[in-house]
């Protein structure tokens, strides 16, 4: 069948032609009978057009009826174009439908770019339209298909904000939840993944978004509002596929809150329940993390062992556990059993071992064993062959121990320090600046160095061309080195530190340094990005801690008040830095008060000498402070009161802020 | 729009110029010259105006230089296509000899007669409603046939077959002249592409369909068109993209059969090349139920055969969407096993002689 288009065109054109005939036989004599017959024909095809012209246009039903017949035989790369042209043509009641089934048709196409962009369009052209929901969720999901999480959240955001009762609101706040922890939203994840769990009980998403919520959870090192979850998917969920996991996760979970015993008996279950789970090695090597707390080292050397003849064991956790191992066998004093343990772990040799690391703990139980001579050899031996790669850092950590080693080796280190700087000379000969660098920064030391021979080896380190070479022993040599006398050459180590060495904690000094100078620059941007990343990247310890507390100062600099208040609080939520709550009060009650709040601020500094009085260096700081505050507020007896309370208190006696605190009680007094 | 100059003044106040030489020649020395020269005879003809029979010479890009029939040889006038309104050239074109030969297959030798006589119009096809134009289609056409021929051989055939196909392409380039006035101008010269890409000359290829314009759906090149592209699509192994230009030619083209075949089985074998081999099976099965006892049917048929007894059909699709919107469902395995046993050739019946693709 003919579309009328095409017809009404097709007899047009042959109107042309017999017209044009009929023109060339008018125009030569002798062609009467010809010119009769093309008339005639001329006049037929008008007669034809006027009808086809009387016939309602079907086209649209014939294309639509074309396309519907291309979806029911799956070839949607066809029905998905025809139902878009048909889009493009068909009158507006069937607009919407059309482009619905160019994108369903669509949605089967790989690549998707296609769908996407028809399902695009279709939300920008009918959002809250009839299909708007299928949709926008099936875009949504292509974008997580793709692992385009941004995009996910993107879409599935403008969704619900278009139509909150969405039609798969479970499905589209799973999308959203996952997405979220892909993208490190833990917070938004818990958010999105925790209505699921209230307000949709029993959707078939359920118990994936337990498990997320609880991932998500764990991810923020909220480990007791993570580990509900996972015990609920083991209690009413005990056969879903999340449940190995689940059980993993909850012993993690134990183990994070430091409820060992607890961690150990879930473990072990794991163990005897999915003997073959994937993650067995992980299952042992926490187990023997979980001994090693106990202190029972001679189990946690079993475990961790165990634990590394798991195939596909995870690199990082191999390594965990080698040198964990290693090191409890050398506190155990099974010198030889360390040894053959970490000699064997060189022998393994799997990609991404650190075998320097390996030999320094060798030549470390040797040492032990009071066989100096085969520490040096072990540590020069590895200083030799692996001294040419930068990214060793296990012969940065033997270097930096070697000064005191050949110290206590008598004729062994003097012969030591000789073989090293043969080394060196053999270094600068072939040019491998890398080790020339490393054995430089360490013969400075050398009791046979002179002075002048020290001057030029820190004079060959401290230039910019050797920043390529160095390795991060040096790199933070030099920075500290640096710091004052050039201080852009320990900048651009510092910059280079962080760039190669980035997940190491030789970068931690490196970003302190950037963003002390910064500060110094007064450029509190970069201070503050350094600062933020510290506290992501080694959460729990002091430097994030520090890190924390400047980037409240920053905040407040900026005039950037909730994010300040935001930094202390964050300071406060880690029972890690419980010994620094009163300096993060303290703080916090200066940003009140930056802020004009005397009333706030003044609670903050109370709760210091109330709450931790045995933190004297912040006490004193803090009964000024609050008297400070409460004389702002115009509330001088109240203040003088404080003093009074603070000067009266034999504890405190000897603090330097009591002579402080006796001369503002003279001044408030004054002011009554 | 026709100049004022070009009906009286290309015959009168026009500038002379010099066969062979340059506007600024002496022209006596070119009245001189062209004894036997070249050229074509045409009547042209102006609506309601001049009608005029002339020699056609030569071309230099827009501008056809030609004499007088009672003018001395040598020299030319000039004048544009677009000038007049319609052109009879003054050959006889053996189209009886001609059909008789295609219709006994005989495609190489017919296309050689027609060629001969038409060879002479062909730089002047552009001339609006002439006479050759379709001829000259045919011709390469014959060509194509001849080349498809040739290549059915083997190994011995390929030199033929490029024979063939460079002559196809010289002659369909002419025919695209007629672009300006005829309907199937644009396909002729698209077709000249798809010459270009059996010939290998892809790059070349490329860029003469980047010089054409893009059709529109319901033009008459569009089917053509996308064919074009997906066969250099093809021919650059990248057969996701031939396949969608394959659809797009045959999907919003009126079926002709110059190109809605040969883009299904393109598809077909895209949709293989993609592992989509469902949906090769049922593009198969289309062309094998539409084209009977053609060389495409015949393909599509074998092809389907191999697909059914290699069973790469089996594996069950995923849930048809179709099915869940409109709630239907066919077993196409089960129809194309009927479709092929209802098509079992005979034992004793003859294929031999080669069949209208």
């Amino acid at each position: 069948m003919y579309p009328h288009d095409l017809l009404r065109l097709n007899a047009q054109t042959q109107l042309e032609r017999w017209r044009l005939q009929v023109r060339r036989f008018q125009r030569y004599l002798g062609f009467a009978r010809e010119l009769l017959r093309a008339q005639e024909t001329v006049s037929e095809i008008e007669s034809e057009l006027q009808a086809i012209e009387k016939i309602p246009n079907y086209d649209v039903e014939l294309q639509y009826r074309i396309a519907r017949g291309y979806m029911e035989t799956r070839r949607l790369r066809e029905a998905s174009e025809l139902f878009y042209a048909l889009y493009k043509d068909a009158p507006p009641e069937k607009k919407e439908e059309t482009l619905y089934l160019s994108f369903l048709c669509a949605l089967r196409i790989r690549p998707a770019d296609r769908c996407l962009a028809r399902g695009h369009e279709y939300m920008d052209r009918y959002p809250g339209g009839p299909h708007y929901d299928a949709v926008s969720l099936g875009v949504g999901q292509i974008y997580a298909a793709e692992q385009n999480w941004p995009k996910v959240l993107q879409v599935l955001t403008k969704a619900l904000e278009v139509h909150p009762k969405h039609e798969d609101i479970a499905e589209v706040l799973f999308l959203l939840g996952y997405a979220s922890f892909m993208e490190e939203k833990f917070a938004d994840a818990q958010g999105y993944l925790g209505r699921i769990v209230k307000e949709y009980p029993g959707s078939e998403r359920e118990v994936d978004a337990l498990y997320w919520l609880g991932m998500a959870y764990m991810f923020d090192r909220k480990y007791e509002e993570a580990q509900p979850n996972f015990d609920r998917i083991l209690r009413d969920f005990g056969t879903a596929m999340y449940a190995e996991d689940a059980l993993f996760r909850s012993a993690t979970c134990d183990y994070a809150l430091s409820r060992f015993e607890e961690a150990e008996r879930k473990l072990l279950r794991f163990l005897e329940r999915y003997p073959e789970s994937r993650l067995r090695g992980e299952a042992l090597v926490t187990l023997g993390d979980i001994s090693g707390a106990l202190g029972e080292l001679e189990e946690a050397v079993r475990r961790y062992k165990q634990g590394m003849e798991v195939p596909d064991l995870n690199i990082e956790l191999y390594n965990h556990a080698a040198f964990r191992a290693g090191e409890m066998l050398r506190e155990l004093q099974r010198y030889d059993d360390a040894i053959r343990h970490f000699e064997d772990y060189i022998a393994r040799a799997r990609p991404e071992s650190n075998i320097p690391l390996a030999i320094y703990w060798i030549g470390e139980c040797y040492w032990d064993k009071g066989e100096p001579e085969v520490t040096l050899a072990r540590f020069l031996e590895a200083v030799e062959k692996y001294g040419g790669d930068r990214t060793e850092l296990g012969v940065d950590l033997i270097l930096e121990k070697w000064v005191d080693r050949t110290r206590g080796a008598g004729s062994h280190g003097r012969a030591a320090w000789s073989r090293l700087r043969d080394l060196l000379r053999r270094a600068l000969e072939s040019r491998q600046y890398t080790l020339a660098l490393r054995l430089e920064r360490v013969l400075m030391y050398s009791p046979e160095t002179s002075d002048t021979e020290k001057e030029a080896m820190r004079k060959f380190i401290l230039r910019p061309e050797s920043l390529k070479w160095a390795s991060a022993g040096v790199l933070e040599w030099i920075v500290q080195e640096a710091a004052a006398s050039q201080p852009q050459l320990a900048r651009e180590a510092a910059e280079t530190l962080v760039r190669d060495f980035t997940e190491t904690d030789y970068a931690l000094s490196a970003r302190q340094l950037i963003a002390e100078q910064a500060i110094a620059e007064k450029n509190w941007d970069l201070a503050i990005v350094q600062y933020n990343i510290i506290r992501e990247v080694f959460a729990t310890s002091d430097a994030a801690a520090d890190a924390l507390l400047k980037l409240g100062k920053l905040y407040q600099e900026k005039g950037e008040y909730d994010l300040a208040d935001q930094a202390y609080r964050d300071f406060l939520a880690a029972k890690e830095w419980k010994a620094r709550w009163p300096e993060a009060l303290y703080e916090r009650g200066r940003l009140w008060m930056a802020r004009g709040r005397y009333e706030e601020a003044a609670a903050y500094f109370e709760r210091i000498y109330v709450l931790y009085g045995g933190h004297k260096e912040w006490v004193g700081r803090a009964y000024l402070a609050r008297a400070e505050c409460l004389a702002k507020l115009g509330r001088f007896r109240g203040a003088i009161e404080t003093l009074e309370e603070f000067v009266g208190r034999p504890e405190y006696a000897d603090l330097p802020e009591v002579a402080q605190a006796r001369e503002m009680q003279e001044r408030l007094k004054a002011k009554l | 729009m026709i100049r004022a100059t070009s009906i009286l003044g290309g015959w009168i106040c026009g500038a002379l110029v010099a066969y062979g030489q340059g506007a600024s020649g002496p022209q006596t020395a070119t009245v001189a010259r062209a004894a036997a020269e070249p050229g074509v005879l045409v009547r042209l003809v102006k609506e309601n105006e001049a009608q005029r029979e002339v020699l056609l010479v030569r071309r230099q890009g827009d501008v056809i230089f030609f004499r007088l029939t009672n003018s001395p040889p040598g020299v030319y006038s000039q004048f544009k296509a677009a000038d007049w309104d319609e052109a009879e050239f003054k050959i006889q074109i053996p189209e009886q000899a001609a059909y008789l030969e295609a219709s006994r297959r005989q495609w190489a030798s017919a296309a050689r007669r027609l060629h001969v006589a038409i060879a002479p119009a062909l730089p002047f096809l552009d001339l609006p409603q002439n006479n050759v134009f379709e001829p000259a289609v045919r011709t390469a056409w014959y060509y194509v046939r001849a080349a498809q021929q040739a290549a059915r051989r083997g190994e011995g055939g390929q030199a033929d077959a490029r024979t063939y196909y460079t002559a196809a392409y010289e002659v369909f380039r002419e025919a695209g002249r007629a672009a300006s006035w005829h309907p199937y101008g644009q396909c002729a010269a698209i077709r000249a592409t798809l010459c270009l890409v059996e010939l290998g000359r892809l790059d070349e290829a490329e860029a003469g369909l980047a010089k054409l314009p893009e059709p529109e759906i319901g033009d008459t090149a569009w089917g053509v068109y996308w064919l074009a592209r997906a066969q250099l699509y093809y021919a650059r192994e990248q057969p996701r993209y031939a396949l969608e230009a394959a659809i797009l030619s045959y999907l919003h083209e009126n079926k002709d059969v110059e190109t809605f075949p040969d883009a299904l089985m393109l598809a077909a074998q895209c949709y293989e090349d993609v592992n989509e081999v469902h949906r090769a099976r049922d593009v198969y099965y289309e062309v094998a139920r539409l084209f009977p006892g053609t060389d495409w049917g015949d393909e599509a048929r074998a092809r389907l055969v191999n697909i059914m007894e290699r069973r790469m059909t089996e594996r069950p699709e995923d849930p048809n969407i179709a099915g869940i919107f409109f709630g239907t469902e066919e077993d196409m395995n089960e129809k194309v096993r009927k479709f092929l046993k209802e098509t079992e050739p005979k034992l004793n019946s003859s294929t031999t002689g080669d069949k209208q693709p």
